[in-house]
């Protein structure tokens, strides 16, 4: 065998992400870029429906994504990276909403909320106008209504129901009890339930 | 708005989460019978679908992901931010000397490894050996000391494939580094699932 054949390391793609994770932690830029890709979308819809604007949550991606570059060395655990990784950016998110809540006037009208709620399609629809409409309906009134939690309630609700993270994890990311956790969804899922169909 | 920790109940005691946890099954004697728990049923529902929808269309929306830019930032901060581990020397003449990052050993082993079914090569350190001083040397004389952690397939014989490991590594090194492998240790960490 020639052992001087070319060093072409096997692609990401080709590998199980906790292989990818440790490549990455020792610097290796493709298993980082591949990390990059597959979730800067997740955390930026995370980053969306908690800040409900798109700087802001492509300013928690980078945040993340560099800081998850710097600190990778120190993960101890590659099989606990993409809670880690929820984790920071969440983090992220509600420190925004603290800095954003000292200055009430970037607070968004309703008029913003409809704009990007316009912009919304529904590609599950397969081009029925009708339940196109009825789709941006359903995804318009629950954005909206979301926006009025407060950003603890938000955090779970979106960890939990859209990115379907654990309940342990979640605990660990709010640095509060699963038990809480729990209330928090409970209360979340009631509040949006009530604002999307006014129970009284 | 004061978070407190408890979790509502309608008015006839029933807990929100007991009326979601069933939300899937047919409503109970109660609940067809209570009508604060018809309502909440029927907008918890209501609720389940809107979230299903919202998660699903959002996955797939073009229009909720970060501009590519994004992505060239970061990978121009990693690039000029690029942890290449320490400088190992190859080779010292009394004119200077080679140094090699641990980064570029650790490229050649992980090839190594990849090229063996059943391994997958995960984090790596490499050391000079014992006796690397600084007094001249010629190549291919210094020693280094490897440990590597892998994950193997279910199934693998790991004292068989250890030993194959070592033996690609030990060749890898001095056919691409031009360096003796002195100790390679190998670390199974974990399994992965074929």
């Amino acid at each position: 065998m020639d052992e001087r054949e070319p060093v072409v390391l096997t692609r990401p793609d080709d590998l199980d992400e906790a292989t990818v994770v440790a490549r990455a932690q020792d610097g290796n830029l493709d298993a980082f870029e591949y990390l990059v890709e597959a979730y800067q979308d997740r955390l930026f819809r995370l980053a969306f429906r908690m800040l409900h604007d798109r700087g802001d949550a492509e300013d928690v991606v980078q945040d993340t994504l560099v800081a998850c570059w710097r600190k990778l060395p120190l993960l101890t655990n590659v099989q606990a990276f993409s809670g880690w990784l929820y984790q920071m950016a969440t983090n992220r998110c509600l420190d925004s909403l603290r800095r954003r809540s000292g200055h009430p006037e970037v607070v968004q009208g309703p008029e913003t909320l409809q704009t990007t709620a316009d912009s919304f399609t529904g590609p599950g629809a397969g081009g029925d106008p009708a339940r196109e409409a009825e789709i941006s309906c359903e995804i318009d009134g629950l954005a909206t209504a979301l926006l009025t939690l407060p950003p603890g309630l938000r955090a779970c609700w979106l960890l939990r129901e859209i990115h379907e993270r654990s309940y342990a994890e979640i605990a660990a990311t709010l640095k509060v009890s699963e038990q809480t956790v729990r209330g928090r969804l409970a209360r979340a899922r009631a509040q949006l339930a009530e604002k999307m169909s006014p129970w009284q | 708005m004061a978070i407190d920790e408890t979790i509502p109940r309608l008015g006839c005691g029933r807990s929100i989460d007991e009326v979601w946890a069933t939300i899937k099954q047919p409503p109970t004697a109660h609940e067809n019978g209570c009508v604060q728990c018809r309502t909440a049923r029927a907008s918890l529902a209501k609720l389940a679908e809107a979230t299903r929808t919202l998660r699903d269309n959002d996955a797939v929306d073009p229009s909720l992901q970060p501009r590519h830019a994004v992505k060239d930032a970061i990978m121009n901060l990693a690039r000029a931010e690029v942890r290449r581990g320490s400088l190992l020397p190859v080779y010292r003449a009394e004119q200077g000397g080679i140094t090699i990052s641990e980064q570029a050993i650790t490229s050649v082993i992980w090839f190594g490894a990849d090229a063996l079914p059943g391994v997958r090569a995960r984090r790596c350190r490499v050391h000079p050996g014992p006796d690397t001083a600084d007094a001249p040397r010629s190549a291919g004389t210094s020693d280094i000391a490897v440990n590597l952690r892998i994950a193997v397939a279910s199934g693998t014989d790991i004292p068989g494939t250890a030993e194959l490991l070592r033996q690609r590594i030990t060749s890898m090194i001095t056919a691409h580094v031009g360096l003796n492998a002195g100790a390679i240790n190998i670390t199974v960490e974990d399994f992965y699932d074929v």
